[in-house]
């Protein structure tokens, strides 16, 4: 037991490494992938046709393969092409691209689940659609899209390990590392831990954010 | 005074309202009646420039009037919706104070400062701070009321105001508006309502149904 314990605070800085690279990726794919979402659900709703076309088949792409495939097609695939990613950025690149377009999904049924006599009586009052947008239709659909948002946050957490393919010592890595090297499961079964912390504390987080948008139903 | 002359409509072919002309004088109440589907919505929501008439053109005061390009800071009709249609994350007093602050560039103490009048004349002082979901029909009315109140606005105008309340409330509406009248205000009234329309217009107008084309 204490031969495990022992074990445990040795190979803990590198999984912490690991970790911090994990939450780097999270925390950027979250901070560029959200408002390009919600900018890529406004231009769903463009009525200018061929926006609408590119942006729908963006969406359509991505969310009908892979993110292992994208993430391998930008990093080993794009190369042949000439056009090069250094590890992280080719993880952030595939993750971003990805992530905005299931958010952008998400927001549009947040947006369409908003009234339209919303818009109506915005207009009425003589607000520009940029007023209506920012304080009339966000906030409603910040509160609708919320637990979808949310289920994609918690998945982001665990998607992260797919950096493992492109080489990136990524929390999942730094256990598989330890693993092969010391034969032993315990570096797995602190991973598993941590995964376990990170997605506790962020089901946490959003929970609040949710009580943050009851005030009003 | 607002004026309209032959306004036509039609949806896909259909013409719902044909040659309708009509005349408020100010601070008089104008109610408009008719069957269902006659067209009184449509007529409402053209004099209010949610939607655009065919042909037709409007005076107010004289001076030719767009109501669709009325979306200026010259707030000149105010509308109050059969369902309200308050904003619901926003509290009573901010949902009246937001086209204030943001449209007529109010300070967020005046803005606040005059809700809170126009708030206790219509009975509501003390719900300043709650949400919409938290009021009753007849007191989500007399917020959306505010709310239109609150951008000064030369014509009111309601679609049904009686048919989403208690009957009870019929009443009670009918003071409300006429109390807004003794202050001077236009006021357009859609109803199919007839007693109620005979309370308390001036004039009234029936919209009949049209006939396919
Ligand atoms: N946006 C629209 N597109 C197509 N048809 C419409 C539209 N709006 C209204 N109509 C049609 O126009 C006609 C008049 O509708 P409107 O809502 O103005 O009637 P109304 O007199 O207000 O009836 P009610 O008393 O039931 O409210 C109806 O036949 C309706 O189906
Ligand atoms: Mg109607």
């Amino acid at each position: 037991m204490n031969g495990i314990l022992k074990y445990s605070t040795e190979i803990l800085p590198s999984l912490l490494q690991g970790t911090k690279l994990t939450l780097g990726l999270f925390v950027i794919t979250l901070v560029l992938s959200l408002p390009i979402g919600a900018l890529v659900s406004l231009g769903l709703r463009s009525r200018f046709k061929p926006l609408q076309w590119l942006l729908n088949f963006y969406v359509w792409l991505m969310r009908g393969t892979p993110l292992l495939l994208q993430l391998i097609f930008i990093f080993y695939g794009l190369p042949v092409l000439h056009i090069y990613f250094e590890r992280f950025s080719a993880a952030i690149f595939a993750f971003v691209l990805n992530y905005a377009a299931y958010f952008a999904e998400i927001f549009r049924g947040g947006f369409q689940s908003v009234d339209k006599g919303q818009f109506e009586a915005a207009r009425v009052l003589r607000l520009t659609y940029p007023q209506t947008i920012r304080k009339i239709v966000l906030p409603q659909v910040t509160k609708i899209v919320l637990p979808s948002v949310g289920n994609e946050v918690i998945n982001l957490v665990k998607d992260s390990s797919l950096v493992y393919v492109i080489g990136l010592g990524d929390l999942l890595r730094a256990g598989n590392i330890a693993m092969t090297r010391d034969v032993t499961l315990v570096p797995l079964l602190m991973v598993g831990a941590i995964y376990l912390a990170l997605t506790a504390l962020f089901t946490f987080l959003l929970r609040k954010v949710e009580q943050h948008y009851s005030y009003y139903r | 005074m607002l004026e309209a002359s032959k306004i036509n409509k039609s949806f896909n072919g259909t013409q719902v309202l044909t040659d309708i002309s009509l005349e408020v004088d100010s601070g008089k109440i104008l109610c408009i009646v008719g069957p269902s589907g006659a067209g009184k919505t449509t007529l409402l929501r053209i004099i209010t420039g949610l939607e655009q008439a065919d042909s037709g053109s409007f005076k107010i005061d004289g001076q030719p009037f767009d109501p669709d390009s009325n979306n200026t800071s010259n707030a000149l009709i105010g509308v109050v919706f059969q369902d309200f249609r308050l904003f619901p994350h926003l509290s009573v007093l901010e949902n009246i104070t937001l086209a204030p602050e943001l449209v007529l560039k109010e300070s967020r103490t005046k803005a606040q400062a005059k809700a809170k009048d126009i708030l206790s004349q219509l009975d509501l002082a003390d719900k300043a701070d709650i949400y919409p979901f938290q009021l009753s029909g007849g007191q989500k009315q007399r917020v959306a009321i505010a709310r239109a109140l609150a951008l000064d606005p030369k014509i009111l105008c309601y679609d049904e105001p009686t048919s989403a309340l208690d009957p009870g409330l019929r009443q009670s509406v009918e003071t409300l508006i006429l109390r807004l009248k003794s202050q001077g205000m236009t006021q357009i009234v859609v109803t199919h309502d007839m007693t109620f329309a005979q309370n308390i217009a001036d004039k009234i107008l029936e919209v009949k149904p049209a006939q396919e084309l």
